[in-house]
């Protein structure tokens, strides 16, 4: 029993066969079907899929800030053991302000261009601290955490508006402003993807530091299978709104056993110049009329009946690797 | 060796801004292009890859320098090239949701270029319209679909087809594959890579993805605030890149394998940003960010010198003394 409570208590993060749909003006559009995850404390868990594959769905369901035609079929989220679909709004409030927050792909469109940076900055961090906290305070709390995040001369960035700032500036700003209020969870949402990659590098790395330093636990979204070896210990591989594969990041991306992510891998170009794979035939489904059984089964070159009409459990085949599909171990 | 088609100068393309200053997005260049080539142009946003691009195609005119395409010099041209030299030269770019019109059918946006370019009749038109859409791997009923039908990857395919629809020989990839998934990349990569052997075309290719333009490239040249620290045969360039910026470069793409990661010049911490064009610094432009600059680097601007077979590197390191050169050949850096 003392053991579960420990595994409780480590754990910030966790989602439940969540599944998610929504009304597209009167069709159900069918999008999560039984994700499920957990994040411990201080780790760094992954979510790679192609577009269209539910990351960002799943995110926006964590912060429960789903669109209005959102249909939470079943499954819950649980932050810090509460399930946030059950929440009061004041206790929702309280976990977006300082539990957990999000970073986006843009940063240009996630500043508000007509505010200059130390505004925005008070501002968040009002609702963030404690009432009446001397403006003085908000202020050095928020050149501190400038600071934190490497950018030079925080006093002049604060004045600044974020026109003035470069991509790479703004990105650390909105990371900035996101640890500041002592958030323990971060999500970031492709982080890089609208940056060069020498700043991509330097974001990744700096996601990466604050999180060992500061014992921070993060999603890391992304599409791309680099960014993810790079910057996770745990990864969830997504396709179509499931989870096909999850483990250790290095176990997965050793030693990959669903039909998907082995080709997903053999996709990707290669610095070692083994020229490129054909591409996965087919489509991603159509999210109004899904597959029946396992959603990748009509583009899967192993897919056998059984497949086309029952979905494939998560089952563990080695020890912390999941994978969901029949034949994970006769196939690859 | 391939016959050259395509020799470029020191190409220079400045924009004037109101305030006086002025933007050199292209500041020197040198590059040649043979037949049924492709060469790799690389570099950060701002680094000047489009504005290239754009100047051969004739959308801007050159500032100075010149663009000898077999044997016409196109670098003063702008648009007012004969119908032949515009046939010639083809571009396709990055966003084929906006570079289709979402009004016309797949086969009318691909009979634009017929009507230009050729005096066929109609009936002929429609047939060639499928024949194209045939020859990148698509439906010939797709002529009748509008884009947003279809997926990204088809989308790019149906440009494309729209871009051979003139027979060039040279072909302009503006970030063809940027905006698409890795498993719809695959499909569009390998159909251009057959559509190349098949034509005999010469590919510009223009990205900032070094890992596919090792999959792709024959050559690859690096582009930085408009202009070339290093250009190299792709292999080679892979193996021991010789330019700090390079090294940069390499060492900060996220690889999905351990293969993969030996390949990296021993870990290049990227620090800095690319400056603003307007404001190119004195001497080597890349000198802020780099971690061997010397005195003279600050003063004097390097110039390209050929170290090895078709290896060429715009750096002092190389310029100068033997003794002077610490990242010299295949040495590792330190941590």
């Amino acid at each position: 029993m003392g053991n579960m409570d420990n595994a409780q208590k480590d754990t910030i993060l966790e989602v439940k066969d969540l599944s998610v749909s929504f009304n597209v003006y009167g069709r159900i559009s069918h999008v999560l079907d039984g994700i499920s995850f957990k994040v411990k404390k201080g780790e760094r868990v992954g979510l790679v899929g192609e577009s269209g594959c539910g990351k960002t769905t799943t995110l926006k369901a964590v912060l429960n800030v789903l669109p209005k035609n959102a249909i939470i079929n079943r499954g819950e989220v649980l932050f810090e053991g509460q399930n946030v679909f059950a929440m009061k709004d004041s206790e929702l409030a309280a976990m977006r302000r300082t539990g957990a927050g999000m970073i986006f792909q843009d940063p240009s469109s996630a500043l508000n261009p007509v505010f200059s940076i130390e505004k925005q900055f008070i501002t968040a961090l009002k609702y963030a601290k404690p009432k009446n906290t001397p403006a003085r305070e908000l202020h050095d709390i928020a050149v501190e955490a400038l600071n934190s995040v490497m950018l030079p001369d925080p006093d002049r960035i604060m004045k600044s508006y974020p026109f003035q700032l470069s991509g790479g500036m703004k990105q650390r700003v909105c990371i900035a402003m996101t640890i500041a209020a002592g958030r323990q969870l971060l999500l970031a949402d492709e982080p890089g993807t609208s940056l060069d990659v020498t700043i991509q590098d330097q974001i990744l790395r700096l996601i990466n530091k604050l999180v060992l330093d500061n014992h921070l636990s993060v999603i890391m979204v992304a599409h791309s299978l680099g960014v993810i070896r790079e910057s996770t210990s745990y990864v969830n591989i997504m396709y179509a709104g499931t989870v096909v594969e999850s483990g250790k990041t290095d176990d997965v991306f050793q030693n990959p056993k669903h039909p998907y992510t082995v080709a997903l891998m053999s996709c990707v170009p290669k610095l070692t110049g083994e020229g490129i794979a054909e591409g996965i035939p087919g489509r991603v489904p159509d999210y109004m009329v899904p597959p029946k059984g396992c959603r990748f089964s009509p583009r899967c070159p192993y897919a056998q009946e059984i497949c086309h009409t029952q979905k494939p459990p998560h089952v563990e085949i080695s020890p912390g690797h999941w994978v969901s599909c029949y034949y994970a171990n006769e196939v690859i | 060796m391939a016959e050259k088609i395509l020799d470029i100068k020191n190409l220079k393309k400045y924009f004037p801004l109101k305030n006086g200053q002025v933007v050199k997005a292209v500041d020197g260049v040198d590059l040649e292009l043979y037949e049924g080539e492709t060469l790799g142009l690389v570099g950060e946003s701002g680094s000047g890859k489009s504005t290239i691009a754009y100047v051969l195609v004739g959308m801007y005119e050159a500032t100075d320098g010149d663009i000898i395409y077999k044997g016409d010099n196109l670098a003063k041209t702008g648009l007012n090239r004969t119908l032949k030299q515009r046939g010639e030269i083809q571009i396709v770019f990055q966003d084929p949701g906006s570079s289709l019109n979402s009004k016309r059918t797949v086969g009318k946006s691909l009979m634009v270029p017929l009507k230009i370019h050729t005096k066929m009749s109609k009936a002929d038109m429609e047939k060639r319209a499928r024949d194209l859409l045939e020859e990148v791997g698509l439906p010939a009923e797709f002529a009748d679909k509008y884009p947003r039908t279809l997926g990204g990857g088809e989308r790019q395919l149906i440009s494309v087809a729209r871009a051979l629809a003139t027979n060039p020989s040279l072909v302009i990839l503006d970030e063809p594959t940027s905006a698409l998934d890795v498993s719809v990349q695959a499909k569009v990569i390998s159909k251009l890579i057959d559509l190349q052997k098949e034509l005999k075309l010469a590919y510009l290719f223009i990205t900032h993805d070094l890992s596919l333009m090792r999959n792709v490239a024959d050559r690859v040249a690096i582009l930085y605030l408009g202009r070339l620290c290093e250009q190299a045969p792709a292999a080679d360039f892979f193996q021991k890149p010789l330019h700090p910026y390079t090294q940069m470069l390499l060492s900060s793409i996220p690889v999905a394998t351990a293969e993969e990661e030996k390949m990296k010049p021993v870990k290049v911490l990227s620090t800095g940003e690319i400056p603003s064009p307007v404001n190119v610094p004195p001497g080597c432009a890349f000198h802020l960010r780099c971690r061997y600059k010397k005195p003279i680097c600050m003063k004097e601007r390097p110039v390209m010198k050929e170290v090895s077979p078709g290896h060429f590197v715009c750096c002092h390191l190389f310029n100068g003394d033997k003794e002077e050169t610490p990242a010299k050949g295949e040495q590792k850096l330190e941590k």
